[in-house]
């Protein structure tokens, strides 16, 4: 059984490599992570030389009590903030694409009726495919983790400390588990849908929601909350429905779940690694793959065809 | 276990229906080992429906089959084992090269290290040098070859072939009917061949059964047969007698 998972995982790697549009997103993925350090370190530079240039005015106009520099006590991984956004869009959508791959391949490839002749289970094919998706998925992070790292040091110019690559580690490692829940959901829509269009609209439409349409019911109706750096969120007087709707949607949009873990763990000292959110998260990602476990069957009309 | 050991494939009151149409009808079947059994029909008798039954690819809608004693739906994953298939119009990931190709199916099919197995399969197709060819730039041909590869790659006791010289040309289907034989006599493989071409039968079979609309309208050796008909009549005369009756 596992030599049968192995193969196929192993499978599914090699195929998704020769697979354009996953190069492409892949590429444009692990440049984008190499831009965000650099849009990061730029953005903050500009920053600076905004505060220097502020406090030589006030020091002209004979202003001697400066406030502090909040952007100077800002963490080095706080460059990297726009990852939490490039991970949000482009991988998910990453992993949509490799979710749906799996197995619209084995469709469009036509061996659908060799492939089930071989004596597995097609519990173990689902598995080895889930595995396949897990690994190349964990690849992509893995390097995007060492683009941020080398990168973020030669920024910095100096080593990251081990407390502050621990917690690049478990950003990236977050990032994994939510980018893993959109593949499965390409996966499990792949192996359930009747037709292959049909297969992936519906993932995307999901991605869609959850990241545009939730994220605008929620933290966009609570624009203070986007300020940055300060923490603190200005209450601004707001009608009674939107307040509702904020209320009620941002505790289930996981969009948003996920940004504020992002923005903990890169932007801020005293961060706490979110359990209960990853626990909630990791629940839902195995009942989808319990799901496509039991769902999967490939059907008589694909056979006979 | 089935209890019909003498027999590699055992049908019993196979039945499958698409709605309420039926495309297969109580087929009683026996293929025993060493044979090559050619199932013949005209397009839509039911030939492929069995194959894909037989492979446990589809589920009948009544009646029991068994490969090598294991039944198809029960125990379909030791059936699976002792099986290769190569269906009509074989296709295969076609950014893959021939080895890539071979390699993961040859995995699936249990073969633990594929590299030699590959080499030695290829060789015996005498299809050498084409292991690092992408199989899009194949030709129907050359697919053919190397769908009996994946199918005979683990050595299996059984062998399906579905319509095995649809589009070949002279020379290809000159090649598959001398493989066949081979793999039956050198291998000692039972192939279950499905076909509507008579002079192929003739050939490379040592039984024959004509499905007519789903139900098994003759079964006999092919010497039997020949003999039961005068000399002169030939194979496709029997046939349409068979049909028309």
């Amino acid at each position: 059984m596992f030599f049968t998972i192995q193969t196929i995982a192993r499978h599914e790697f090699l195929a998704l490599r020769k697979q354009k549009t996953f190069t492409l997103l892949l590429c444009v993925f692990l440049v984008m992570t190499l831009f965000s350090t650099y849009i990061g370190w730029s953005t903050r530079h500009t920053i600076l030389s905004i505060y220097d240039e502020t406090v030589k005015q006030m020091a002209a106009g004979g202003i001697t009590e400066i406030p502090v520099n909040p952007f100077l006590a800002a963490p080095a991984l706080s460059v990297l903030k726009n990852m939490v956004v490039y991970v949000l869009l482009i991988g998910t959508l990453l992993s949509i694409i490799v979710g749906h791959s799996a197995f619209a391949r084995e469709r469009r490839a036509g061996v659908v009726k060799i492939l089930f002749s071989k004596p597995f289970s097609r519990t173990v094919f689902v598995l080895g495919k889930m595995a396949g998706i897990l690994f190349v998925l964990a690849l992509v992070m893995a390097a995007s983790f060492i683009i941020s790292l080398l990168s973020v040091s030669l920024i910095s110019s100096r080593l990251l400390s081990m407390a502050e690559t621990f917690r690049l580690f478990v950003f990236y490692g977050v990032s994994l588990e939510y980018v893993l829940g959109f593949a499965m959901l390409g996966f499990l829509f792949s192996i359930t849908a009747k037709s292959e269009s049909l297969a992936l609209l519906i993932p995307v439409m999901i991605w869609v929601l959850i990241n545009f349409v939730m994220p605008q019911l929620s933290s966009a109706l609570d624009p203070a909350s986007l300020l940055n750096p300060t923490s603190i969120r200005a209450v601004l007087p707001q009608s009674h429905f939107f307040t509702t709707i904020r209320t009620v949607i941002a505790p289930v949009s996981i969009s948003e779940s996920y940004k504020l873990m992002g923005q903990t763990l890169l932007e801020s000292d005293n961060y706490v690694f979110p359990v209960w959110s990853s626990i909630i998260f990791l629940v839902i990602l195995v009942a989808c793959c319990v799901h496509a476990i039991k769902k999967f069957n490939v059907c008589e009309k694909e056979i006979t065809e | 276990m089935d209890q019909h050991h003498d027999f590699l494939i055992v049908t019993d009151g196979l039945t499958k229906k698409y709605n309420t149409v039926p495309a297969l009808d109580n087929l009683n079947l026996q293929v025993s080992r060493g044979e090559v059994f050619g199932f013949l029909g005209h397009n839509g008798a039911g030939k492929t429906t069995t194959v894909n039954i037989l492979t446990s690819l589809l589920v009948p809608t009544s009646g029991r089959a068994s490969i090598c004693g294991f039944d198809v739906q029960a125990e379909s994953k030791q059936a699976r084992g002792k099986i290769g298939y190569l269906p009509e119009n074989v296709k295969f990931y076609e950014d893959l090269t021939a080895y890539e190709n071979l390699e993961f199916f040859a995995r699936l099919s249990g073969v633990k290290h594929p590299a030699e197995k590959i080499s030695k399969v290829l060789a015996f197709l005498d299809f050498p040098g084409i292991e690092n060819k992408k199989l899009g730039e194949f030709s129907k041909g050359m697919r053919q070859r190397i769908g009996i590869a994946q199918a005979i790659i683990h050595e299996p006791e059984v062998l399906f072939l579905d319509e095995p010289t649809s589009g070949l040309d002279p020379m290809g289907i000159k090649h598959l009917r001398e493989v066949i034989l081979r793999l039956n006599r050198e291998k000692g493989m039972t192939i279950f061949m499905n076909t509507h071409l008579l002079s192929e039968v003739a050939r490379t079979c040592t039984t024959i059964g004509v499905l007519n609309h789903g139900r098994l309208v003759y079964k006999d050796s092919l010497e039997n047969t020949l003999k039961t008909f005068t000399d002169d009549v030939s194979l496709e005369t029997i046939y349409l007698d068979t049909l028309s009756e």
